[in-house]
Parts: structure tokens; C-alpha cells; sequence
């Protein structure tokens, strides 16, 4: 393979990693499964640039980087709610999400703040030139494992990208807008029996605020505290991303991409596949409420959700 | 053999072995865990044991072919003999890394000396490794009384520190948030980063050996 591309962060951006596909049996390890926060946002950047759903991309936290190619051809696409700009031979263009563009030696690419969210992706056509450790295709910051020797992007970092010569550029017409509300469904958790029938109540009724601490590894839920009833730890076991947990204080916490692979606190409920990526965008401050449905359900609307990013390849036009 | 299962997402099942945190049960738990790790089923994403339950992590689209799976699990009782290591690990007890020596004293009504003599006489088992990366979880302390976690947990916890919660121990790989009570450190390396694997495994023994401030600084 031949690497033709190379890029240059030359801002970091807040919290930009390399994401791709989950990291798989390792969590008896104690390695989590890692992954983009959003993975919707991610795998319809994917499918737009004709790559593997899980293929390697750039997940950007809050405030992007900016890019310089500094060798061939960048061929990428921007998938999420960012302004971006390009400058290229001195002219600025400003960028639009779920657009190809074909940038060139000395270009530049300033990705700035995300609008109403919290992650964007940038997909990229072309193989990164880092090396695929084991099985871990993921960045997992919180325990420095993982691709890129589990290391977020710094100031100055350089990769190889191989070059892709045949591109045809695309715009995908989407209302991304149709695909998020404020509307949480999940199953009933392994524990919910450890909470009385009351709070149980007050869970789905009462709205909840995101709080200030939200990040790749869980969010914390505030405004409407559930205490377990049994004040008592339960022997810690394994749990797994969407789940939400209970501590002491009665505060939820909902587990996110990077969660602990073993936890003891009791979970009262589980958010379902189809709505988890949703409330990765919810900002500080969001209210919401949650939504019991059963696990039929929460099967058959996992298999709608893979029909609609399926449904997504008919709004791609080539320009 | 596990007593009741529960699916617990569109793609987990947790199966429970038995209510109490015990060697026997443990045991199943991992000759369960070594059935579905050594056969690479391909649909399993994830088998994660702990004191007494297994997760399985599944490919949604074979539902059915792991509720076959844990049916035959249930005939399935392999009482294979896993080779055991025991492990030394050497440990400073000095106040200057027993954080919370006084919750154990207190807890435990006994001199922290006589709980260090405890500690680093028994030999524990390792039911599993998690929360972060290579930390295992040690057991059982030949002790009554209870000792909870930290009111609350530390936002960082030093790399290498040994923590207590009742008559479990764990060992932090790394410096991490926790809750356990914080008795001693020590420089044992539990995560290879080149392999990316955990130095111990579930069914290994662990001995504690008490070394002096002088001998830890110069390891």
C-alpha cells in the first residue's frame, strides 16, 4: 500500500479521536468497546463515501480541528451539525455537512464549534497508515488503549493516508434534523426491581437535566433523583454502552462508548440501540424524559433504524 | 450451572450462577466462560464473567443461535482444570500509600498491623479482571465485619494502589477514579500494553508479600 496523502493537525481541537469499529472481545480484559458516541452520524458519513459502515474516521468533540494537506489528494466528507471552511489557494469556501470535497496540497480545513450537538465526524476515503494493534480498531482515551496508541489527536500530529485516485463527488440530501428528538426509549434494567414502584414511576414521568458532566464515558442525569432501595451494592458484573446506573446519591449515570467493563451499581433501565445515539448529542442543561418499551420492541425498532441508514443511499446524489 | 438467565439488552443475556461471592460458584462461572472464549463462536461479540454472573454480548441478527447456545450451556459443566499460577506480589503498607488505614481500623476493629499480617498471609483467588484495563478482583479476606466503599469515590486513585472493600481487594493498573478504601501500593505490572493483555487471569491465586518503604523505593 502506498501512502500518498498526508495531512497535519495543526489545531487539535478540544477532543478529536480516531474512531471505527467496536472493539470486540476484550472486555474480559477489562477493555471497553470503544467506538464513535454517535454512531449513526458516523456510519451515514461512511455510507455516503461508499466505505465500510465501521471504516476509521475522525470524531470531533464541541470545537474541531484544522487540517493541513500537506501532501496529494484529501478526499472527505463531514457528517453532523459544524461549521466548517476551506481555504484553498486563497479562497475560502464554506463547507456543508454530508458534501464530498477533494482538497489538495496546501488546502486547509477549519472545522469551528458544533451547532446544537456535541460530536460531528469527519469520513475520509482511503486507508490511514495506522497500524491496526490486535483487534483494537477504536481509540479508548480513558485508558490510553487502542489505535493511535490510545491517544486523542494532538497539536501537530501527521498521518499517511493511502491515496484514492477515482472519486466522484456527492451531496447527500438529508434533514438531519428528522432523525433526533427528545424522545429516550428503554428496556427494563437488570435491577430495576432494586428501586420501589414509586420511583420506578417518578423515573419515566419527571424530566431529567444532563449535567455538566457528560463525556465518552458516561453522562450524569440530575433533577430527579431515584434512590435504590437497597442502599447495597450489588456484586459487580459485567454491563455493557446504554446502560444506566444507579449510585448512591440517586443521580443517574448512562454508560457511554468508553464505559467500565464491570460495574456494582444497580441499572435500572437500558436506553435501546435505535435511541442511544441521541442523547450522546443532548447538551448540558437538555431536559428529557425516558420511555419504557419492551424488548420486542426494542428488536424490531433496532431493525427499523438499520432499514432507514440503509434508506439513506437513495438521497445521495453525484455531482 | 447457572440458575436464571434474563435477556438484558437487543443484544446481551447475563446469566446468574448463585447469589453469594464464593470460590465454587465462580468457578462455574469461568468453566462457562472458557467453553464460549475457547470455541469462538462468531456471533458472540463479548463474554464478560464476574463473581457470579457471565454477559454475552451478541450479533442481533443470531438471537436464535444463542438461545440454543445457552440451553446447551446448561448441560454443559466442564470442570476442566485450568492452570492456576500463583502470584507474588509485593506490596508497601507505609501510611504514605495506605490512604484509608483508619476506615480499616475502624471498620474492621482491628490495629492496621494485625490487618496488614491478614492480608498478606492469605492467598486470594482472582475471580475476574475489569472495570479499567487489567484490574482484578481479589478474594476472599477472613474477615467479619464490613468495611463499605468511599462515601465518595476519588476523582484519582494512584497507579499501583491496593484497595479493600469488605473482604474483597482489587489492585488499580493505572491511576483511575474509585471507592475502595486505599491500603498500601505496589509496583507489579498488571496489563501488558505491547499484547494488550492482563497479567493475571480469573482462577489465579494471589499472595501479597509486605515489603519496607526503604525496599519498595528501591524496586
Amino acid at each position: 500500500m502506498k501512502y500518498k496523502t498526508k495531512i497535519e493537525f495543526l489545531r487539535s481541537g478540544i477532543m478529536t479521536s480516531i474512531q471505527g469499529k467496536q472493539i470486540q472481545n476484550m472486555q474480559h480484559y477489562g477493555v471497553t468497546t470503544s467506538g464513535p458516541m454517535d454512531y449513526f452520524l458516523s456510519t451515514i458519513g461512511n455510507i455516503i463515501l461508499d466505505n465500510e459502515e465501521d471504516s476509521l474516521c475522525f470524531e470531533i468533540c464541541k470545537f474541531g480541528p484544522i487540517i493541513k494537506i500537506v501532501e496529494g489528494k484529501f478526499v472527505f466528507l463531514i457528517s453532523g451539525n459544524i461549521n466548517f471552511k476551506i481555504t484553498s489557494n486563497e479562497k475560502i469556501l464554506i463547507g456543508k455537512s454530508f458534501k464530498s470535497y477533494i482538497l489538495n496540497k496546501g488546502d486547509i480545513l477549519e472545522l469551528n464549534e458544533t451547532k446544537d450537538s456535541n460530536y460531528a465526524y469527519l469520513n475520509f476515503k482511503g486507508l490511514l497508515n495506522i497500524e491496526k494493534n490486535n483487534k483494537l480498531n477504536s481509540t479508548v482515551i480513558s485508558s490510553s488503549i487502542g489505535i493511535n496508541n490510545g491517544k486523542k489527536i494532538n497539536n501537530f500530529d501527521q498521518f499517511y493516508i493511502s491515496y484514492f485516485s477515482k472519486f466522484k463527488n456527492r451531496i447527500c440530501n438529508l434533514k438531519i434534523e428528522n432523525y433526533y428528538d427528545y424522545k429516550i426509549r428503554v428496556i427494563k434494567g437488570p435491577q430495576m426491581n432494586y428501586f420501589k414502584i414509586s420511583d420506578i414511576k417518578k423515573f419515566f414521568y419527571k424530566e431529567f437535566k444532563i449535567s455538566k458532566n457528560l463525556n465518552r464515558v458516561g453522562i450524569r442525569l440530575i433533577n430527579n433523583p431515584i434512590k435504590p432501595l437497597l442502599s447495597k451494592n450489588i456484586s459487580s458484573e459485567g454491563i455493557i454502552k446504554g446502560s444506566i446506573q444507579v449510585p448512591g446519591d440517586g443521580n443517574p449515570i448512562i454508560l457511554a462508548a468508553e464505559h467500565p467493563t464491570i460495574g456494582g451499581y444497580p441499572k435500572i433501565a437500558t436506553i435501546i440501540i435505535a435511541d442511544f445515539f441521541k442523547i450522546t448529542q443532548f447538551q448540558e442543561g437538555s431536559t428529557f424524559k425516558f420511555d419504557q418499551v419492551d424488548i420486542y420492541t426494542a428488536e424490531k425498532l433496532f431493525l427499523d433504524f438499520k432499514y432507514k441508514i440503509n434508506l439513506i443511499k437513495n438521497n445521495i446524489v453525484y455531482l | 450451572m447457572f440458575i436464571t438467565y434474563q435477556q438484558t439488552s437487543e443484544q446481551s443475556y447475563l446469566l446468574n450462577y448463585g447469589e453469594d461471592i464464593n470460590i465454587i460458584t465462580n468457578k462455574k462461572v469461568i468453566s462457562h466462560f472458557n467453553y464460549l472464549t475457547k470455541n469462538k463462536f462468531k456471533y458472540i461479540y463479548n463474554v464478560v464473567p464476574s463473581f457470579n454472573k457471565l454477559l454475552i454480548v451478541f450479533d442481533i441478527n443470531f438471537k436464535k443461535d444463542v438461545e440454543i447456545l445457552i440451553q446447551k450451556l446448561k448441560l454443559i459443566d466442564e470442570n476442566d482444570e485450568v492452570k492456576s499460577i500463583q502470584h507474588l506480589i509485593s506490596v508497601c503498607y507505609d501510611e504514605e500509600y495506605a490512604l484509608d488505614y483508619k476506615n480499616v481500623e475502624n471498620s474492621f476493629s482491628i490495629d492496621f498491623d494485625e490487618f496488614i499480617n491478614l492480608h498478606s498471609s492469605a492467598i486470594l483467588n482472582v475471580f475476574m479482571i475489569g472495570f479499567i484495563p487489567g484490574l482484578p478482583f481479589l478474594g476472599l479476606l477472613n474477615i467479619e465485619n464490613s468495611l463499605p466503599r468511599l462515601e465518595s469515590p476519588r476523582i484519582s486513585v494512584p497507579k499501583g494502589s491496593i484497595g479493600i472493600v469488605d473482604k474483597l481487594s482489587v489492585i488499580y493498573p493505572n491511576k483511575s477514579s474509585g471507592g475502595w478504601n486505599i491500603i498500601g501500593k505496589t509496583k507489579f505490572k498488571l496489563f501488558d500494553r505491547n499484547q494488550n493483555i492482563p497479567i493475571l487471569k480469573p482462577g489465579d491465586k494471589v499472595k501479597f508479600v509486605r515489603i519496607s518503604k526503604k525496599d519498595f523505593n528501591r524496586e
